[in-house]
């Protein structure tokens, strides 16, 4: 073979060598960056942590003696439930933004046969726009919603009376 | 020699060909290592992590019914890399010195009915999350010591200017004494003895406040009966004891009387904040655990107990035990300024 064809054929031979270590690289990079998480699911964290907020906090639901500065935590006052103000209270006590676009809840009381007692929600305009996607099922990709059913069992205690029921809280939280 | 040539010539070509993949393997390993230095030196994922970590701790902290101060750090990151701000109800986390529209933020659930002080925060080792009553700081490490156990006084003006120059505004009430009957019946007389004395020393002292009267003077014995009747003349009477420590806590305690809350409401709550009132002032000076208010019903009470003291509805009375006779002891000199600046700022503060 003539000696000028055979270098010629091996600086060919380079181009697809090339290509392929380009390949390679580029591989590489893509595998790193495939692993790489920048995203931190907290949807269990906050849908907790707003049920707790609801529940038990100051501002919420449970019964606060006004004799002793004193919240019980887990005594449901049926009497605050019922004051006209609640959802404002509620709304204020737990404020993102004037449009809350970012969580909802809705709280049930029920006896122990689960016959509902009182209900309400937080957010309530959005609750109700975002639960109808949530009964679809749609909760994956921009635009779903994703819902977290609790229940515990609490003491409802309605002016001196005190019985036994069980609270549902529903949160949802749109994932876009 | 034209076939030496050629040989050599072919020989460099070679030496040049491997010297070129060489030098691209060494460029492809530089790239590459570059490349995975930029990763590491990335921060989206920590600005990430911190600013939605912070978002769940400030809703943790709502969340608790109770006062607390909670100091932030974390081995995750390095906190001292990042300025934290908290506008619109977002906590934004961005590297310092960095553009603006780097910031990464999230959102968290504010209390409107809390008073928020939150700080912008540059390169802190530690972030403090204090939420004390109404109140909700974000701040760097500070040296002042919250006392989170204060208690909140209710709202009631009780201002009152000439408070100090009245008769019969002021009633103190150093414990009942010790009567001889007492003597022979209690086996611990030295302590009962000390009580006494140490009681009636603190409540000496308060004679600096102007126009005030007592229950007995020192070294007298008054039975609970007596001690209700003169109730009876004066506005507020203020009764101090003490009692034997029943646990390594050290607390003090201020009991009102229940039957108010319901028959007297004024009355119910201008005696729950005097008595927040002298709590919160020893508090704040004392090495004290903790301070509570009891309401508790009087006639539900034996005729010996000595809160029966609280019996009359109509009057401002309230019965303050502090747990421990030493620390009463140790604190003689300074437990009447306290008690004395409480009621001040009864009188004085709406």
């Amino acid at each position: 073979m003539n000696k000028k064809a055979i270098t010629s054929f091996d600086m060919l031979m380079t181009i697809p060598r090339l290509f392929f270590l380009i390949l390679v690289l580029l591989s590489i990079v893509i595998l790193i960056r495939s692993e790489i998480k920048t995203e931190i699911d907290i949807f269990e964290a906050e849908s907790s942590l707003l049920t707790h907020r609801l529940i038990y906090s100051t501002n919420g639901i449970s019964y606060y003696d006004e004799l002793n500065d004193r919240l019980y935590p887990g005594t449901i006052d049926l009497d605050k439930l019922n004051d006209k103000d609640i959802q404002n209270i509620l709304d204020s006590s737990i404020y993102y933004e004037v449009e809350n676009k970012k969580i909802a809840a809705n709280i049930t009381i029920k006896d122990l046969d689960g016959n509902e007692i009182k209900s309400i929600a937080y957010n309530e305009i959005w609750f109700k726009e975002w639960f109808e996607k949530y009964k679809a099922g749609w909760s994956k990709g921009p635009g779903g919603v994703r819902g977290k059913i609790k229940q515990v069992y609490v003491v409802l205690k309605q002016g001196d009376s005190y019985k036994s029921a069980v609270l549902e809280t529903i949160v949802l939280i749109p994932n876009s | 020699m034209k076939k030496r040539l050629k040989k050599k010539a072919a020989v460099v070509q070679h030496v040049l060909f491997v010297a070129m993949n060489l030098a691209l393997v060494v460029g492809i390993f530089i790239i590459l290592l570059l490349y995975i230095n930029s990763v590491k030196e990335n921060t989206i994922f920590d600005k990430i992590y911190l600013s939605e970590d912070i978002s769940l701790l400030i809703n943790t902290i709502y969340s608790s019914p109770g006062n607390i101060k909670y100091f932030y750090e974390t081995q995750a990151t390095d906190l001292t890399k990042f300025s934290f701000r908290f506008i619109d109800n977002e906590a934004g986390v961005n590297e310092i010195d960095s553009k603006e529209s780097l910031r990464i933020s999230y959102p968290y659930g504010s209390n409107l009915l809390y008073y928020e002080d939150f700080h912008s925060l540059i390169s802190p080792e530690k972030i403090i999350f204090l939420k004390n009553n109404n109140y909700m700081e974000i701040n760097y490490e500070n040296e002042e010591n919250e006392i989170l156990n204060k208690l909140i006084c209710p709202k009631i003006n009780t201002k009152d200017e000439n408070w100090e120059e009245k008769d019969k505004l002021l009633l103190i009430d150093p414990g009942h004494g010790y009567s001889d009957k007492e003597k022979k019946d209690y086996g611990t007389l030295k302590r009962t003895l000390k009580e006494s004395i140490i009681m009636e020393n603190i409540a000496q002292a308060l004679k600096l406040i102007p126009k005030v009267e007592f229950t007995r003077e020192p070294g007298i014995y008054l039975s609970n009966i007596e001690r209700i009747e003169k109730t009876k003349d004066y506005e507020i009477t203020i009764s101090l004891h003490t009692k034997h420590k029943q646990d390594n806590k050290n607390s003090l305690r201020a009991y009102i009387n229940l039957n108010t809350f319901k028959s007297n409401p004024e009355i119910f709550k201008k005696q729950k904040k005097i008595a927040c009132n002298i709590l919160n002032s020893i508090l704040e000076n004392t090495d004290l655990d903790g301070a509570t208010i009891i309401p508790i019903d009087p006639d539900k009470l034996s005729n010996t107990d000595t809160r029966k003291i609280l019996k009359n509805k109509e009057k401002i009375i309230i019965y303050l035990e502090l747990d421990d006779l030493e620390f009463a002891n140790s604190k003689q000199n300074e437990l009447p300024n306290l008690i004395h600046n409480g009621i001040k700022n009864y009188f004085e503060n709406e």
